[in-house]
């Protein structure tokens, strides 16, 4: 605590940037919206996500949900399940929050575009999954005419848990856009989707299987059945399937060791991996 | 040409002389079997003779890189002013020291550390610490006990990063020292010594009149060690290895390329119970603790101490030399050292080299 | 309102406490912040409500499990603090003798005979067992150690009175141990309950020149069977390895065996 105040703090990776909270939107009774402003501008790609907190308190990894044109606003659905989130829940407009990054390697739209050959792109998004893929679902939905036909399946436990309906009911009015909502149980609520698990609606989809991209974000249980379901009804290669991962993150920087999945580290390498490079991790679905 | 010779005592009193500028640490023996890293001038004042341990000690309990990435380390200060901004300082101060008494192994260690704190992004607080620390290293002569394998991991005579690299000589009590960058040119000034004329030749004497082999072997050489360690989940041998283990840590807290940390938020309680000021910082970890992989929902990647036993294994010889294209294991022999239960990578390594070499021979004789 | 923290002594040498005074100037401060209730006031305002209440001692009496529960249903937060509170401590080494066997030991044999004839004789240990908090109601925190660590303790009410949730790192005596550089007390031909012990203490034994007899109870996952073959390989007693590892942790798992 006797730091040398005159030394220059721009370099250390440690020290967060302060944003300014700007809208605190509670979506379900622990998933709350935050929009916050940055200092300065994030430039993240898709899938890539920040170290949120706040000094003294501490940090967790947290996806951005902000589409990569988002400028110094910052879009993050954080989860009420520990300290540090239960910590940010307290906090209120115009009060600061610490971000750190972009870290992670996330996903290039260059993978995704109709004139790379992409006729269809297939997302499929559990619980949580949703406020990842968000942030590259936003910039698909936003140039549509750049990319083919796109498939949503986004499940929910129960329709109090649905995320961003709202925003998914005007994605669906765009051209070539099939997105199916389900819940594993309505639980006495309305609810206007579907009811099953997401691997319910695979077989069904329609796809040139040669020239699709498939990207999965989910708990930990749900890849192995997703994957058996797809591998059982189309031939996609595992070089277009990508899956979201989620690791314990304490650095973001690559020297932790906790993220580490199997010689791989998550933070940094990660947390969007191709299906293709698992094969070599095994670790990361275990 | 930057090579001397000299004798023990002309070291021992240029010692005490650098010792008098900025801290120097070299390896002192413990009370019980072992040698610590101490400062010099703290073990003038509780002993006035020399140091013969500067021949014959083995490794450290704690390697020198831990000099250079201190456990408990301020990553950052913060403190709130007036209008509620956060206003950060950068960390502890860094003052320059030198580690005199680097063995090769130790040596090595430090510059796999080097690599992995200035991949990607940078760790300022290391890579600071490490440009003000300057390294006086000793060359080895005889394997140091019966723990180390640094010749079959391929780190004996690392020469590397150290500013002067110390070789004992055929003739008793003489050393050639060669000064390996500008501080250690400059280092080097304060040292009685005669100029060496034929280095090379003196050097290759005293390093062929060592024992070869050099300390524990492998049953395989070390680039096939790692394919079969990447290769083969050989589940019974870690198995019976963690059997007896305690998962405590202790085999990566001591391991000079063991890195891996856990980061710490502390604040003072301001008067309205607000978190006014405080600090971050980092401690060393272990991925042999059980709570080491485990994510916020609550599930562990690696529950089962066999697994988190392949994975330390793995990191030494699969993961990290994969990334680094080095292997990670210094050969230093710590570990095997000071796990009160007796496991020692070694052994591991072996034992999983000869269950592969084993199951190959029945494969083919079916 | 200040929030209201109180102190509740049971069967203790109130050494934790003594540890609390130890650290006075950080007290002070917290004081500031904090209504202290002390104990015999405590008892006087029965309806009172405490935010965070502390169990010292270990529970010997019914009439001690009846305030226990009391006190229970009046705070929020309930802690255990030191060991006697966590698992019984050295007090709960009686659970393995019969209770007149026991007066006998401490008191002597012409005591332990009085005690047959004479009803009021023998408030203390009239008891058939030693429990820890945790056996009688639900406990939120515990804070381990003889005495406890007054870094934990202030960890624990800077977070419950800033609203977060405290957290202790669960690892062996021996990483805080290694983070001191110490040498094993197993290279100095001594032994150790280090590895299969709870830290949170930083090692402080050890760092003192003792060894650690795991005051802080067993982790959970502690290998118990393997640190019993390494203390036999070191040519100690089985008699007197279960003597050590009952000395701190009887109420727990291990010394049941
Ligand atoms: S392991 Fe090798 S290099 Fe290291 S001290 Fe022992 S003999 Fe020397
Ligand atoms: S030092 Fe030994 S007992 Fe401890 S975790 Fe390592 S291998 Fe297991
Ligand atoms: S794994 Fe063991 S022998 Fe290898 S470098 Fe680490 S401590 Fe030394
Ligand atoms: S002295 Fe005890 S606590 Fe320390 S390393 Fe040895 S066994 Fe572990
Ligand atoms: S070292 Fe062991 S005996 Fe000492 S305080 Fe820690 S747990 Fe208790
Ligand atoms: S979070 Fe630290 S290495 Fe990935």
């Amino acid at each position: 605590m006797n730091a040398p105040m005159n030394q220059s703090v721009g370099n250390n990776p440690y020290i967060p940037m302060m944003a300014e909270i700007q809208c605190v939107e509670p979506l379900t009774e622990r998933e709350t919206l935050f929009r916050v402003l940055l200092p300065e501008p994030l430039n993240h790609r898709p899938g890539q996500f920040v170290m949120v907190g706040l000094p003294g308190i501490g940090e967790c990894a947290i996806s951005i949900s902000s589409g990569p044109d988002s400028g110094r606003t910052l879009e993050m659905v954080i989860r009420k399940a520990g300290n540090v989130t239960g910590v940010l829940h307290q906090l209120k407009k115009r009060d600061f929050m610490g971000i750190r990054g972009p870290f992670g390697s996330g996903f290039d739209l260059n993978d995704f575009r109709l004139d790379k050959g992409n006729k269809d792109i297939v997302i499929i998004a559990g619980g949580l999954g949703l406020v990842p893929l968000r942030s590259l679902i936003i910039p698909i939905m936003d140039n549509k005419s750049d990319y083919g036909r796109v498939h949503l399946i986004i499940g929910s436990r129960t329709p109090k848990e649905a995320l961003f309906r709202q925003q998914i009911q005007q994605w669906k009015q765009l051209p070539d856009c099939r997105i199916t909502e389900l819940v594993d149980d309505v639980d006495f609520q309305d609810w206007d989707g579907e009811v099953g698990l997401v691997t319910e609606p695979i077989h069904k989809l329609q796809l040139d299987e040669k020239n699709t991209q498939l990207v999965l974000c989910g708990p930990p249980v749900m890849y192995k059945f997703v994957l058996m379901e797809i591998k059982m009804n189309f031939n996609i290669p595992d070089e277009k399937i990508f899956v979201d991962l989620e690791r314990r993150m304490r650095c973001g920087l690559g020297k932790c060791g906790h993220c580490q999945i199997n010689h791989v580290y998550c933070c940094k390498d990660g947390p969007v991996f191709r299906y293709s490079r698992l094969n070599d991790l095994p670790e990361a679905l275990g | 040409m930057n090579a001397y010779i000299t004798d023990l005592n002309q070291i021992e009193s240029w010692f005490f002389k650098l010792a008098e500028k900025q801290p120097f640490f070299l390896p002192i023996k413990t009370e019980g079997i072992n040698y610590r890293f101490e400062k010099l001038n703290d073990v003038r004042e509780n002993n006035e003779q020399s140091f013969p341990e500067l021949l014959s000690y083995k490794p450290t309990l704690l390697p020198p890189g831990k000099n250079i990435f201190p456990d408990g380390e301020i990553l950052f200060s913060y403190y709130k002013d007036e209008q509620g901004h956060y206003q950060f300082t950068q960390g502890s101060n860094i003052e320059s020291q030198i580690i005199s008494g680097i063995r090769a192994c130790d040596l090595k260690g430090i510059h796999l550390m080097d690599a992995v704190f200035s991949d990607g992004i940078k760790d300022i607080h290391y890579l600071q610490r490490r440009e003000k620390t300057h390294i006086i290293a000793f060359n080895c002569m005889t394997p140091c006990d019966e723990h180390c394998f640094c010749e079959a991991a391929g780190s004996l005579d690392f020469q590397t990063g150290a500013d002067i690299f110390i070789t004992p000589l055929v003739e008793e009590n003489k050393f050639l020292l060669e000064a390996q960058s500008s501080i250690g040119i400059e280092l080097i000034k304060t040292l009685t010594a005669s100029e060496c004329l034929n280095p090379v030749e003196l050097k290759e004497q005293a390093l062929s009149s060592r024992p070869a082999p050099f300390g524990r072997q492998f049953v395989e050489p070390i680039e096939q060690v790692s394919k079969i360690i990447h290769q083969y989940d050989a589940d019974k041998v870690y198995q019976q290895y963690a059997e007896r283990c305690f998962s405590c840590g202790t085999c990566n807290l001591v391991c000079p390329t063991c890195y891996c940390f856990e980061t710490k938020d502390e604040f003072e309680l301001g008067n309205d119970l607000s978190q006014g000021r405080g600090t971050k910082s980092r401690h060393w970890d272990a991925c042999l603790n059980p709570g080491f992989a485990e994510v916020a929902g609550g599930h562990n990647f690696r529950a089962d101490p066999a697994a988190r036993q392949r994975h330390r294994v793995r990191r030494k010889f699969d993961y990290l030399p994969q990334r680094f294209e080095q292997t990670f294991c210094t050969g230093c022999g710590r570990c095997g050292r000071q796990c009160t239960t007796d496991i020692d990578i070694f052994d591991i390594v072996n034992d999983v080299c000869s269950s592969v070499s084993e199951t190959v021979a029945q494969e083919l004789d079916k | 309102m200040k929030p209201k923290i109180a102190f509740f002594d049971f069967a203790s040498c109130e050494g934790c406490q003594l540890a609390l005074l130890n650290c006075e100037d950080i007290l002070l401060e917290l004081l500031e912040l904090v209504d202290l209730v002390e104990f015999r006031e405590a008892i006087s305002e029965k309806s009172a409500r405490y935010d965070i209440a502390f169990i010292e001692g270990s529970i010997h009496r019914e009439e001690d499990s009846k305030r226990l529960l009391d006190i229970r249903s009046r705070s929020q937060f309930l802690v255990a603090l030191g060991a006697c509170a966590c698992n019984g401590n050295v007090q709960a080494r009686s659970n393995f003798i019969a209770p007149a066997e026991n007066y006998k030991l401490v008191y002597g044999e012409e005591a332990r005979n009085r005690v047959q004839i004479d009803k009021n004789y023998w408030p203390l240990w009239a008891h058939t067992r030693v429990r820890s908090v945790e056996e009688i109601v639900k406990v939120d925190y515990q804070l381990r150690g003889c005495p406890m660590s007054a870094n934990e303790f202030l960890h624990l009410v800077k977070a419950l009175l800033s609203g977060q949730i405290p957290h202790f790192p669960e690892n062996a005596v021996c990483v805080e141990c290694k983070r001191h550089g110490n040498e094993c007390v197993f290279d100095k031909g001594l032994s150790c309950l280090g590895p299969i012990a709870y830290g949170g203490c930083d090692a402080i034994c050890v760092n003192n020149g003792h060894v650690c007899d795991a005051c802080r109870g067993l982790l959970p996952y502690a290998n118990v069977e393997a640190h019993n073959n390494l203390m036999l390989s070191k040519g100690i007693s089985k008699e007197a390895i279960k003597s050590r590892y009952r000395m701190f942790c009887s109420a727990e798992k291990m010394s049941q065996t």
